[in-house]
């Protein structure tokens, strides 16, 4: 089934009086429950791309649809409720809020909306996902207590807390060495398996990138080719 | 969560926080006890003067200029306007004592002159008054030496005060018995008369301008400003009472203009003995510039005030009340100045002040920019952000005024316990006591907590419009 389609998205960024293209149209259909990885040289547009599937920034032109509906020109207010409840993101340099400890940064995407579900209920749910990542007796420390990739399972464990349709991670494993890296890509995969939530990961690792159920390779903003399994 | 959130923020930027909550804490410590400060000295002042010589309220005639006791509240049209009387003087005192809210009245007639005494001198304002009567309205008046005029009777009282100066200026202090000369300037020339000196007084608490005050028996100060008397025969003609004549019924002795330069105290004594007093019979009522108001303790003076002068409004009549402030003209407008004077340095304190907070507070934006990126990349709203930055703020700002609020608590408990004496005049009539007892005035720590949390809103105002500016991909260029 699909959940995200692209259909001819343009990026143009200008830089002074020059215009640069980040993408020059691109169509993509990714399936509900994929695990899918955008690959390609640095500039190719990886990160653009995952912002506009994210929500996070909006097209020159064409659409992007989530389970059919145009969503890249709705409303501040809109795209912010849709990123809160079917999106999870995952971030290069992990974001995490130094001011607050590993659990406290796990729940806080259940916090910052209107209504919030019970502590009790928040408490069991997010123990879970500690167990999930393996962060369990780290629960009470702060992020700047934590190595890379222990900060990166924090982020990954926050993405999943919404219980999201769609996680979206751009280079999640580049601030990683390569063993934590391929760590940190098994748990986002044994996730995706077991909570049928569908992931989307940048990455210019080749290794990393066989892991993926769907590959697309970008160059210069375009699709050049596509890889499923 | 938002609280908890905001104040971990907080802690986390110890050094900013204390920053703003120490601009915080002066501007509402200064706004506290400024204000505080010219509360008490307004309503100390407003004592002092209604005891002393305003009363609540007076009753004088409609005029176009504005005047009070002390003649015209205008500079320089003040020489020149003489005070209207009072018409219908006997229906409106009647209708006055009618009412349940007033207490007491007592009535009086204003005038400036110039006081030869001993060789010099003084330019004084005199306030014609019945003595006994006066006294009695005004129990915070106390004769300290000689006698009071009895009604009919000629005579003036000084104060202490000019009592001293004058005796400090000609080595000759001034005694009851001592004659003394009124000259009085109006628009047929001059008037003079000799008063003798009945008696020296004092007020409470009293300030440079009370100080300066003279009471003189009513006859002689009617008689200095040309107020005629209605006769016994037209005394219901109330319109006659301003009417023809110029000669007033005293028939004392004018002194023509031109001659004004040369004229000394001497030379024109004679004049004074043919000074003929018409025989207290003929005089009914009437002559009076003010009716002072004593109202009964609880009742406002404003409603009063409302009331009557809408009474005189819809009938026509002549006659307005002013409140004791506008009554004491200048005299009063000491407090108001030093507000305008503090609160045009509070002002520049505040803007430094919040000049530096939304500083403060732009920094910490710009600082904060990839973690409000990311906060609004997992779904937080603008309105959440901006929450957030007011909500800090805020508690910064009521931190700061609990804080200005109890050091203030504690300041006036330290002075009250000190019990301080003021040997300044000046600072003791406007405070109306001699040792200083502040209160604490919880309707002004409630204003100043309402002025903090406003104040704390305000500042974040601009901060608040950057953050809310920051778009949710930043949180993935800057992390
Ligand atoms: N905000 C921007 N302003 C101007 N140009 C931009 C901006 N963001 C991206 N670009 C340009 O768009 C192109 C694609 O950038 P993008 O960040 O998507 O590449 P990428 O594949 O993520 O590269 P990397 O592997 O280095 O992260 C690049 O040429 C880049 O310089
Ligand atoms: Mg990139």
């Amino acid at each position: 089934m699909e959940i995200i389609k692209l259909t001819d998205i343009k990026k143009s960024y200008p830089m002074g009086n020059v215009i640069v293209n980040a993408l020059n149209g691109v169509n993509l259909s990714l399936d509900k429950g994929d695990f899918v990885a955008v690959a390609g040289p640095s500039g190719a547009g990886k990160t653009t791309i995952m912002n506009m599937i994210g929500l996070v920034d909006q097209p020159t032109s064409g659409e992007v649809f989530i389970e059919d509906k145009p969503v890249s020109h709705l409303s501040d207010k809109e795209r912010t409720v849709l990123r809160h409840h079917y999106l999870g993101f995952i971030f290069q340099s992990f974001n995490l809020l130094p001011i607050l400890n590993v659990y406290e940064n796990i729940e806080i995407p259940l916090l910052i909306g209107k209504k919030y579900p019970a502590k009790k209920e928040r408490i069991e749910w997010i123990d879970f996902l500690l167990d999930e990542v393996g962060l369990s007796p780290w629960k009470k420390h702060k992020p700047s207590e934590l190595s890379g990739g222990q900060r990166q399972r924090v982020a990954i464990a926050r993405a999943l807390v919404t219980k999201p349709e769609i996680v979206i991670a751009d280079e999640p494993t580049a601030n990683l060495d390569s063993k934590t890296g391929e760590k940190i890509l098994n748990l986002m995969k044994t996730i995706n398996k077991e909570q049928k939530t569908t992931f989307i990961f940048s990455t210019h690792d080749e290794t990393i990138k066989n892991m993926a159920d769907h590959v697309i390779y970008l160059h210069d903003g375009f699709v050049v080719s596509e890889e499923k399994s | 969560m938002i609280v908890y959130l905001a104040l971990r923020n907080l802690v986390r930027h110890k050094k900013r926080s204390l920053i703003i909550v120490l601009l915080f804490f002066v501007i509402i410590t200064l706004f506290f006890i400024g204000n505080s400060t010219l509360m008490q000295m307004n309503q100390g002042m407003r004592k002092t003067f209604v005891e002393n010589f305003t009363g609540d309220l007076v009753l004088k005639s409609t005029s176009p200029v504005d005047f009070g006791l002390f003649g015209a509240n205008t500079p320089f049209v003040g020489e020149y306007f003489a005070i209207p009387v009072i018409q219908n003087y006997d229906s409106l005192l009647a209708e006055l004592e009618g009412l349940d809210q007033v207490e007491a009245t007592v009535s009086q007639v204003s005038g400036a002159a110039l006081m030869d005494i001993h060789n010099k001198r003084y330019k004084v304002p005199l306030f014609g008054i019945e003595g006994d009567e006066y006294f009695r309205f005004f129990s915070n008046l106390k004769l300290l030496e000689g006698d009071l005029f009895t009604t009919g009777e000629e005579g003036i009282l000084m104060t202490e005060y000019r009592a001293n100066q004058i005796e400090r200026e000609t080595g000759l202090r001034p005694v009851p018995g001592d004659p003394i000369l009124l000259t009085m300037f109006g628009n047929k020339g001059f008037k003079i008369r000799e008063v003798p000196l009945k008696g020296i007084f004092s007020y409470t608490n009293s300030n440079s301008s009370m100080d300066q005050i003279m009471l003189v028996d009513v006859q002689t100060l009617r008689a200095l400003n040309s107020i005629t008397l209605a006769s016994k025969k037209d005394s219901g003609a109330v319109d006659d009472l301003f009417s023809g004549s110029v000669d007033d019924l005293f028939g004392e002795s004018d002194v023509e203009s031109g001659e004004s330069d040369g004229i000394s105290a001497e030379s024109v004594m004679d004049l004074l003995s043919q000074d003929v007093v018409a025989p207290e019979g003929d005089l009914v009522g009437g002559g009076w510039n003010f009716i002072l108001i004593d109202l009964k303790e609880r009742v406002n003076p404003r409603s009063v005030l409302e009331k009557l002068n809408s009474f005189f409004d819809e009938n026509d009549i002549n006659a307005e009340v002013i409140s004791w402030r506008k009554a004491a003209g200048l005299s009063a407008m000491m407090v108001y100045l030093l507000q305008i004077l503090y609160n045009g340095g509070f002002l520049l304190v505040l803007i430094a002040g919040i000049i530096a907070i939304v500083n403060l507070l732009v920094i910490s934006v710009f600082e904060r920019t990839g973690e409000i990126g990311t906060l609004r990349a997992i779904g937080a709203s603008k309105g959440y952000i901006g929450g957030l930055f007011y909500l800090e703020n805020i508690i910064l700002s009521l931190i700061a005024s609990l804080l200005a609020l109890a050091l203030s608590f504690l300041l006036i408990r330290v002075i009250n316990r000190a019990g301080l004496t003021i040997n300044n005049s000046l600072i003791v009539s406007l405070l109306g006591m001699s040792t200083v007892r502040v209160t604490f005035l919880p309707l002004m720590a409630f204003i100043s907590m309402i002025t903090s949390v406003l104040l704390g809103f305000l500042s974040t105002l601009f901060p608040v419009s950057l953050a809310m500016k920051i778009e949710p991909v930043t949180a993935v260029a800057r992390g």
